[in-house]
């Protein structure tokens, strides 16, 4: 088979380099502020990130609240950049609280949301979300609708599919839960049509199809699917859980077709073909931005890696006055601390320590097949602290399966078709 | 048993195929290289598979192809000018080549086909290049002082200015944009009293300001106030060749040479005459950074038609990449991303068109309208008379000028290229 394939060969001739400047702008414009009000949880899932599998960090145990007092200099502090009135330049903001189990401390999260009613700015809109395991999501429900909450609410599915998820006295979570869930749906049916999402955790026991027929049966809703983490652990018992959503869905897709069109779910051959033509053709643009700046991705920087601007997405603010950039990153290495006295953080500092790390990588990322289309965030790469470290979803181009790639074009010239009719303007 | 010799003429990654009505255009986005090929009975079924996405930029000609006389001559021409080449196959699969179409799922189009709601978190970096004009008070009187504006940064009259405060409520909101560049205008810049807080002011935006400067308000004193209290700046320095005399220019030009600075000389011409007398100034007095620029001034058509539309063979003539093409069909590079705030408080992305909203308005809010209503930013030659010319989108996109002048080409006199 003859192939004729055009390669992206766009050369970066800068190192990246983040500035303090784009990180304090970040922090201060941020969108979205994440509040771990408690580190207590009522539940002991197996497969927990902050449970027995995973490397614990000195600077997160399971006992710690926020207190108020320190709640509110947050507060204070992102109420007023908010409320600079000329020149606004977004429309709306958010505050999530999680935890541990958040609604364990549901007194801070009453008082967060009495005194943001009381400050916000006038015309500033402001959201509230939660992720909850759902335990108290029935005792707390008034207050949440009263406030409109957009709550994630961790599901696994059927009982054998939530079979990892017991409470601290090892018993099983899933009938007093779903018995919640059911009485929220009918006294609250609007709430939870429009408010409440699931997320489901994949896992051997709990295969994607199972998870969602159930959802679809029970809810009339799709959930969020997340593997179990693989980053900061190296236990058996993790591989042991641990299953591949791609896998599963392919599977669906050959086995039963007329479900995966049920749920609406992509050809998985799209994904394959799609990163084809991201990869090794210069024809695809994520945003109107490329067509300026096609080696722009983030902010002439050159950086390539999929790794959020610190505080570009969201802050996050643990219960033992750490800051982090998000609440997915563990929690060895604080960007910044507050307390009583205010908030402290040294965008300099922030700055040398994430250009570190983009230069380390930097230099596989020029021959990974990856570099355009990135999805790696270094956080969760065990080793990104380490001196000499590879990315390790680093995939050099010559690994690159050719034939695969092209005989499923070949196999699915009415999907390239398909895509090309769906995108391009002619 | 030996298989069949097949012959499959393989068109490059990089080549555009456009037909318009009985002709069709072959263009190598690489070395420019470009043929026509009128329809003919004998090719139109290969062609046409050749723009079929499916085919893969591929297709399978007889393998007695040069017996005929047409195909013969389109598969010479597609070698000659490396638009492709003939390969030989023994085997029953066939080339995969992606044709140069762009892809880009986020286009407001389709998702406002597909009922999707156009969103990006970060549109606020759209935004790269801001002009804000601090004062429109200015005591010169230039016969095109409205024309100007319309078509290039440049300096223009209002009865409003910005207060200091005013500027200090705004330095903070442009320290939350990713901008690339500031340009600065007035009216008379320097004749605003606290005009040393504002230079120190956008010193601390750490990128790149220009203050754009007519010639008339020039002098040691303000050269030295900018320059000696910021680092990341140049000046532009605004002159029309037709109005300002050369002694004046002379004189400036010994002004500015003892800064050694950066500054960047901007060339208004509206005749024939005053383009030759910008190119002897500029070799006479070495400038060695300069720009020059077409203005139409009301009564300067004749200028435009002989030195600024485009004829035929410019059009034929024209040299553009495979990323300006993919950029010519979805935004226009002139405007994309400009935004101006004028010493009123409106804001625009262009100075052709109505106001987006006011510095009281939310950005966000501003820029999602300028999306959605497709306005500069978007304007692609997407008109009736560009939707008939087959250089569609070899051709730059809408400027300023053309706004101004409320034409739908940039070609001499509009009419239909259709050879």
């Amino acid at each position: 088979m003859l192939s004729l394939i055009h390669m992206y060969l766009t050369h970066f001739s800068k190192k990246p380099r983040l500035t303090d400047r784009i990180i304090e702008k970040s922090f201060n414009s941020a969108s979205q502020i994440i509040l771990e009000v408690t580190e207590q949880c009522n539940f002991a899932c197996s497969y927990c990130g902050y449970g027995e599998y995973y490397a614990q960090s000195k600077n997160r145990q399971d006992s710690a609240s926020m207190p108020w007092k320190q709640a509110k200099i947050i507060l204070d502090y992102y109420l007023s950049l908010w409320g600079k009135k000329t020149f606004q330049t977004k429309k709306g903001y958010v505050i999530g609280f999680y935890g541990g189990e958040p609604l364990l401390n549901i007194k801070l999260i009453q008082k967060v949301c009495t005194y943001v009613s009381k400050n916000k700015p006038i015309g500033i809109n402001i959201e509230y979300q939660l992720t909850t395991n759902g335990s108290l999501l029935m005792k707390h429900i008034d207050f949440l609708t009263t406030y409109n909450f957009l709550i994630s609410v961790s599901l696994d599915g059927d009982a054998q599919g939530n079979i990892y998820r017991k409470n601290k006295r090892g018993i099983q979570t899933f009938e007093p839960l779903t018995k919640s869930l059911d009485y929220i749906k009918l006294h609250y049916p609007d709430f939870f049509a429009t408010s409440i999402f699931f997320q489901s955790v994949v896992h051997k026991k709990n295969p994607v199809k199972n998870i969602y027929t159930f959802f679809n049966q029970r809810y009339d809703k799709r959930p969020e699917l997340l593997e179990i983490s693989q980053a900061r652990q190296n236990r058996p018992e993790i591989a042991n859980m641990y299953r591949n959503i791609a896998n599963d869905e392919l599977e669906i897709f050959r086995s039963f077709p007329e479900q995966f069109f049920k749920y609406k779910l992509e050809d998985p051959a799209k994904p394959h073909i799609e990163f084809f033509l991201k990869t090794f053709t210069d024809n695809y643009y994520h945003r109107y931005l490329d067509f300026l700046y096609p080696s722009d991705k983030n902010n002439n920087s050159g950086i390539r890696s999929a790794t959020c601007f610190p505080f570009f997405q969201r802050a996050f603010f643990t219960a033992r006055g750490f800051i982090f950039p998000c609440e997915k990153v563990g929690y060895d290495k604080p960007l910044g601390t507050f307390s009583d006295s205010g908030i402290k953080i040294d965008f300099k500092k922030i700055r040398n320590f994430y250009n570190r790390i983009y230069n380390k990588y930097d230099k596989y990322c020029e021959n990974c097949l990856s570099r355009e289309n990135c999805t790696t965030c270094f956080y969760n790469d065990n080793d990104y602290l380490k001196k000499n470290t590879i990315c390790s979803h680093y995939k050099p181009i010559e690994s690159f399966e050719l034939d695969y790639s092209l005989s499923l074009l070949e196999r699915n010239a009415n999907l390239y078709h398909h895509l090309i009719d769906l995108y391009y303007a002619k | 048993m030996q298989n069949k010799v097949q012959y499959w003429l393989c068109i490059e990654p990089h080549v555009f195929i456009w037909q318009v009505n009985k002709s069709v255009l072959f263009y190598n986005s690489i070395n420019f290289q470009k043929f026509f090929f009128p329809q003919q009975q004998e090719t139109d079924t290969i062609i046409q598979k050749l723009l079929d996405p499916a085919n893969f930029y591929s297709t399978l000609i007889p393998n007695n192809f040069q017996t005929n006389s047409s195909l013969a001559e389109l598969v010479e021409q597609i070698t000659k000018n490396k638009i492709g080449s003939i390969h030989t196959l023994t085997s029953e699969k066939k080339p995969i080549i992606i044709p140069p179409f762009y892809i880009f799922p986020r286009k407001l189009e389709r998702l406002q086909k597909r009922k999707i709601e156009f969103y990006d978190i970060r549109i606020l970096d759209y935004i790269q290049d801001i002009t804000i004009q601090l004062s429109g008070e200015c005591g010169c009187n230039c016969t095109a002082c409205s024309y100007y504006y319309k078509q290039i940064t440049h300096c223009s009259k209002s009865k409003s200015s910005f207060s200091l405060n005013d500027i200090k409520n705004l330095v903070p909101t442009l320290q939350l944009l990713n901008i690339r560049k500031i340009n600065i205008v007035g009216g008379d810049l320097f004749s605003i009293p606290f005009m040393s807080e504002v230079i120190m002011l956008f010193q601390s935006l750490q990128t790149l300001v220009i203050y754009n400067l007519f010639y008339k308000h020039i002098t040691s004193k303000i050269l030295n106030l900018i320059f000696n209290n910021s680092s990341n700046t140049l000046v532009k320095i605004l002159i029309d060749i037709d109005e300002a005399s050369e002694e004046e220019i002379i004189l400036l030009a010994n002004t500015v040479r003892s800064f050694r600075k950066k500054i960047i000389w901007v060339l208004s011409v509206a005749s024939a005459h005053s383009l030759y007398l910008s190119e002897r100034l500029i070799q006479q007095l070495k400038i060695k950074e300069y720009e020059i620029y077409p203005i139409y001034k009301g009564d300067n058509l004749n200028f435009f038609n002989k030195y600024y539309f485009l004829n035929e063979s410019d059009l034929f003539n024209l040299e553009v990449s495979k990323r300006e093409i993919h950029a010519n069909q979805v935004i226009n590079k002139n405007f994309f991303g400009k935004v101006i705030i004028k010493s009123d408080g409106n804001i625009y992305d262009n100075e052709n068109l109505s106001a987006l909203g006011t510095i009281q308005d939310n950005l966000e809010t501003l820029i999602y309208e300028l999306i959605n209503k497709k306005k500069s930013w978007l304007l692609i030659r997407d008109n009736p008379t560009c939707n008939q010319c087959i250089y569609k989108y070899l051709c730059p996109p809408p400027s300023n000028v053309e706004l101004l002048l409320n034409r739908e080409t940039i070609c001499k006199q509009p009419f239909t290229f259709n050879p």
